[in-house]
């Protein structure tokens, strides 16, 4: 079942952050209230990300796909998507290289069966008119509809 | 038998997507390959009987085994040429 990887609560728009660790904190608090990591994944998110950065450059628009090693605290597949005041991001391909993020896909994944979904996703970030269309919504019901639409196809 | 190693940090996310592009695209060339994923740290140990290194970040190659930089089956961007690279190289 890929349809069910984003879910309303898991959408936010137009969050103030003043850097990446503000808004993987501010994402993961919500996932862990809403019973979907243990409150560990926060500090596994940021380690990893200051470790091996995820901060990407697609065709027009930047994106950051912040997620943790495989591991325990990850009780169901969920994907949050915030859209935020720009902030800075280092490159996933070059770490010396930073990137002013708007978009942010917090990936919560169980180390199994993952696969699909992230093909999926991938699939999407190089079409650039698809996911235009997703990210100029501001409505969340609407964002999250589309993108587990996207992913069940 | 063509090996391939595809590496990114954590050895699970971007990399299994990026193996799995290099799966599809060898088995389109009829290139018989044996793709599998490391972490960055274990690089250094598995490098020498590959025929190819891919990862997903730009590293500072300390070996001799051809490497490239696969962000590109991520992003989209600049997918062909890396293809043609890699492509050239596996049939070298």
């Amino acid at each position: 079942m890929l349809n069910k990887y984003f879910y309303p609560n898991g959408i936010l728009l137009d969050v103030q952050v003043s850097n990446y660790q503000e808004i993987i904190k501010h994402m993961g608090k919500i996932l862990v209230e809403d019973g979907i990591v243990s409150k560990e994944y926060i500090s596994d998110v940021i380690y990893r990300e200051n470790e091996y950065p995820t901060g990407i450059k697609l065709d027009g628009v930047n994106i950051a796909i912040p997620h943790a090693y495989p591991n325990d605290n990850v009780y169901f597949n969920r994907i949050m998507f915030a859209k935020i005041s720009p902030i800075t991001f280092y490159c996933m391909d070059n770490p010396d290289e930073i990137v002013k993020v708007e978009y942010v896909f917090l990936l919560a994944l169980r180390s199994s069966n993952h696969i699909e979904v992230l093909k999926k996703m991938f699939e999407l970030f190089q079409q650039p008119e698809i996911l235009n269309r997703i990210l100029n919504s501001n409505n969340k019901n609407n964002i999250c509809f589309q993108l587990n639409e996207y992913l069940s196809k | 038998m063509k090996k391939i190693i595809v590496a990114c940090g954590g050895a699970v996310a971007t990399s299994t997507v990026v193996a799995d592009a290099l799966r599809d695209l060898c088995q389109a060339n009829n290139i018989p390959a044996e793709v599998s994923q490391v972490r960055l740290i274990e690089l250094n140990d598995k490098v020498d009987s590959a025929d190819l290194v891919v990862t997903t970040m730009r590293i500072n190659p300390n070996f001799d085994t051809p490497y490239i930089n696969g962000i590109s089956f991520l992003t989209g961007i600049g997918k062909e040429k890396v293809e043609m690279d890699i492509l050239n190289i596996l049939k070298g």
